[in-house]
């Protein structure tokens, strides 16, 4: 039986014309195009509803068909958590070639991407992580290390196949994970930051949230402090989910700046999801001194919307988060996130829950209580 | 409050708690029944006051506060107290020798005024003043107790206090948290955060999350509408938030009859919500809703053997399910319907819950009502409760296990 596993030639041409966008030199420099946009969502849009019969069932459902939408506005979007329900993929079973799973307890259901092609993935990751996290590369030499586990240690982690593919793609001398066998490997760490810090070589420090979270306490059962030297930045992305003790933004930048004197100005945050080929950054290294907000790769857009009605909110206003990613022509390219934000300006920010926020109700959510109750 | 003010307030209880520790057990018991009195009175005036101000504060509709207090509040009486305390600490003799010493600092947590006002009352019964800290969501509970107490009960004057603690204020917490007990009631979260900061030597009593399920037995002569018309009250309750809100309901006798119960679970909270409207929703709350159906339509769309029974607008959710299998509960009136083939299935679905298990709205008859009830009781329910009722806890519910006298005393 021959291997036809790959990419979906039925989607060949359509591929090609998002890579062609992804690839293009100056792409995140350029002016808003919107009529591109447009007609390749919309374009899409028929692919994955002919291709995707639960995506089918749920748009006919919703009235919803490519002859009555007529803008990527009205393209349904399907929640983020129905990925770990079913396999919404707009190429055939055989055709799978790698699969991105969320974390999670192990009581917790996991949601998984599948691809078939890697190529829209990583076109898409690399030009946003430069732009934002590593604007400064062709000025200056950046030492990056990861605080995450390997894609070889962790192969369905698209935080981790992210990390292989920038380190990998832009050959950064004495970049690597320090994460290994699922422990922080803080002695490897801090030797290869301080000898950065003698070389004055600048340091992106990378990684998960609750990653940091250990580290700092690490350092700090130490006796620890570091002065990351100058040009040095922090790009930290997702939540803890219990993996360690909690902590606002505010108190995580704080906390950057007084243990590895990187200053709040040159911490990144990254709003991603294993749902999603494309990221999202904050923009105080792309645009400095402007307010800091999430800026949207042109090949997508996000929608602000009414969680009750799933009518756009007015500008500025809060409501839930909808993003439809072009990169996403295997699966479904419209995606309703459960994360509330609000636009500012050309961009975007995500409200977070502050840690600690007293909840109305003495009753839960029975998820919740699974994923504190998992070993 | 500043820390000052807080520790001037500590300074007023201790000496108050001298005087309140003079006065007998009967004094004591007798004045704080007379507070219950009131409260269990819809025509007080406190409790005009408590509907007055609770929706604005909670966000609940007034319709869904007003059936929630008529409901738990009923029988909340001065008798009812008697028979607590001498359940809990025993004939009249023995009551004057169980005392707490030092003041109990209560921290307050979520909407619903029963648990806030049994908290309050029960360390002043056992001789220890109160110093409150309001819950976020419903500040008028324990001021509208202040004011009970100093209207209705002059013996126990200036025994309870409130503490206007800012969030974030770490001193003012601390000083908070030095007294000689603490109760708090909150997510795991919180209980957490207030245990990392707890004075040595104070003892904590905590009320965790909590949830609850409800179970309708296989008898073939129920009447679905009747009992799905009951479960919609403890559904729409306090908009599902307490904690013997029911999540879930397990439907013994096949897929058809779950699908059949899911159904009329929603045509009765339509009923429900045309008498008791849904309450405000925020933001982050109606995406958690929105994000839930929307899985649920497209599993259903995908064949997956889910019925979606969706509300107007966000007001109420009932997802018919294909299996006993647990899944994400956003509360706000969002139900799911679970088939399970026996008794010993039930179980297996319910175990990883047991540790957080409230209460079991349960609809049987016969010796399979035996054997369901029994195993609530296994699996750590403390509210066994035909469909309706659940939520009508008496004030000696053993929210944890312990009643809330004994609860103080122990240990």
């Amino acid at each position: 039986m021959s291997d036809v596993r790959g990419p979906d030639p039925a989607r060949a041409a359509l591929d090609a014309r998002v890579l062609a966008w992804l690839h293009e030199p100056g792409a995140l420099d350029a002016p808003r195009d919107d009529a591109r946009f447009s007609a390749l969502a919309l374009e899409l849009f028929a692919f994955q509803f002919a291709r995707c019969e639960p995506y089918r069932r749920f748009c006919e459902g919703r009235g919803r068909t490519p002859r009555s939408v007529a803008s990527w506005r009205e393209i349904p979007p399907v929640p983020t958590g129905a990925f770990k329900e079913l396999e919404l993929r707009s190429f055939p079973a055989e055709r799978r070639l790698h699969a991105f799973r969320t974390s999670g307890t192990s009581t917790e259901r996991r949601g998984t991407l599948w691809l078939d092609t890697l190529a829209l993935y990583e076109a898409s990751l690399l030009p946003s992580f430069q732009a934002h996290v590593l604007p400064d590369l062709a000025e200056r030499p950046v030492l990056l290390r990861v605080l995450a586990p390997s894609a070889r240690e962790a192969p369905d982690s698209s935080l981790s196949h992210m990390f292989e593919t920038v380190l990998r793609r832009l050959a950064l001398p004495g970049g690597g994970f320090d994460i290994r066998d699922g422990r922080l490997d803080v002695d490897g760490l801090l030797s290869g930051l301080e000898r950065a810090r003698d070389a004055g070589t600048a340091v992106a420090l990378c990684g998960t949230s609750f990653a940091f979270v250990h580290l700092m306490d690490e350092l700090a059962a130490r006796g620890r402090r570091l002065a990351l030297p100058e040009g040095s930045r922090v790009m930290e992305t997702g939540g803890f989910k219990g993996r360690s003790r909690e902590l606002g933004r505010g108190e995580l930048h704080a906390a950057f700046d007084a243990v590895l004197g990187v200053a709040p100005e040159r911490i990144v945050n990254q709003y991603g999801m294993t749902e999603l080929a494309s990221q999202f950054y904050d923009s105080v290294l792309r645009r400095p001194g402007e307010p800091r907000r999430k800026l949207a790769p042109p090949w997508t857009r996000v929608r602000v919307v009414d969680p009750a009605s799933g009518e756009d909110v007015p500008p500025g206003e809060p409501g839930a988060l909808v993003i439809v990613d072009l990169a996403n022509t295997g699966s479904v390219q419209a995606l309703q996130t459960a994360d509330l934000g609000h636009e500012l300006d050309d961009g975007f920010e995500v409200l977070g829950r502050e840690p600690g926020a007293e909840a109305r109700g003495c009753s839960v959510a029975a998820d919740a209580m699974l994923g504190a109750t998992g070993p | 409050m500043t820390v000052a003010e807080i520790r001037a307030a500590l300074a007023r209880l201790e000496t108050a708690g001298k005087r309140l520790r003079e006065r007998s057990a009967a004094e004591r018991l007798v004045a704080v029944g007379r507070v219950l009195d009131a409260w269990s009175d819809p025509t007080s005036a406190v409790r005009c006051r408590l509907l007055e101000q609770h929706p604005a504060a909670s966000g609940l509709s007034r319709p869904t506060v007003a059936a929630g207090l008529e409901l738990g509040l009923a029988g909340w009486d001065a008798a009812a107290l008697e028979r607590l305390v001498a359940r809990e600490l025993g004939p009249p003799g023995i009551r004057d020798t169980l005392r707490l010493e030092g003041v109990s600092a209560v921290v307050h947590g979520g909407v619903i005024p029963m648990p806030s006002l049994v908290d309050a009352l029960a360390p002043l019964v056992l001789a220890s003043p109160v110093l409150a800290k309001p819950a976020l969501r419903d500040p008028v509970t324990p001021r509208l107790v202040a004011e009970s107490l100093a209207a209705l009960a002059p013996e126990l004057a200036g025994c309870l206090e409130l503490a206007d603690v800012r969030r974030g204020d770490e001193a003012a917490l601390a000083a908070l948290l030095g007294t000689a007990r603490v109760l708090v009631t909150g997510s795991d979260e919180a209980v957490a955060a207030i245990r990392r900061r707890l004075a040595p030597g104070s003892r904590l009593l905590a009320h965790g999350h909590k949830l609850s399920v409800a179970v309708l037995g296989a008898e073939p002569g129920t009447d679905l509408a009747e009992a799905a018309e009951r479960l919609a009250v403890d559904v729409a309750l306090w908009d599902q938030l307490g904690c013997l809100s029911p999540v879930a309901c397990f439907v013994l006798g096949g897929r058809a009859r779950t699908e059949a119960f899911a159904s009329a679970l929603a045509g009765a909270l339509a009923g429900r919500e045309r008498a008791w409207p849904r309450g405000e929703l925020a933001a982050a709350e109606a995406a958690r809703v929105a994000s839930e159906r929307a899985e649920a339509e497209l599993r259903a769309a995908a064949g997956a053997g889910v019925a979606l029974h969706a509300g107007p607008g966000l007001a109420f959710t009932v997802v018919a399910e294909p299996d006993a299998a647990l899944r994400p509960a956003p509360l706000h009136r969002f139900v799911r319907v679970h088939p399970v083939p026996d008794p010993g299935a039930l179980a297996d679905a319910l175990a990883p819950l047991a540790p957080h298990l409230a209460g079991v709205a349960l609809q049987a008859a016969g010796r399979e009502a035996e054997t369901l009830r029994g195993l609530a009781r296994r699996l750590g329910a403390t509210r066994i409760e035909p469909f309706g009722r659940l939520q009508a806890a008496p004030l000696d519910w053993a929210r944890d296990g312990l009643g809330p006298l004994a609860a103080l005393m122990d240990g």
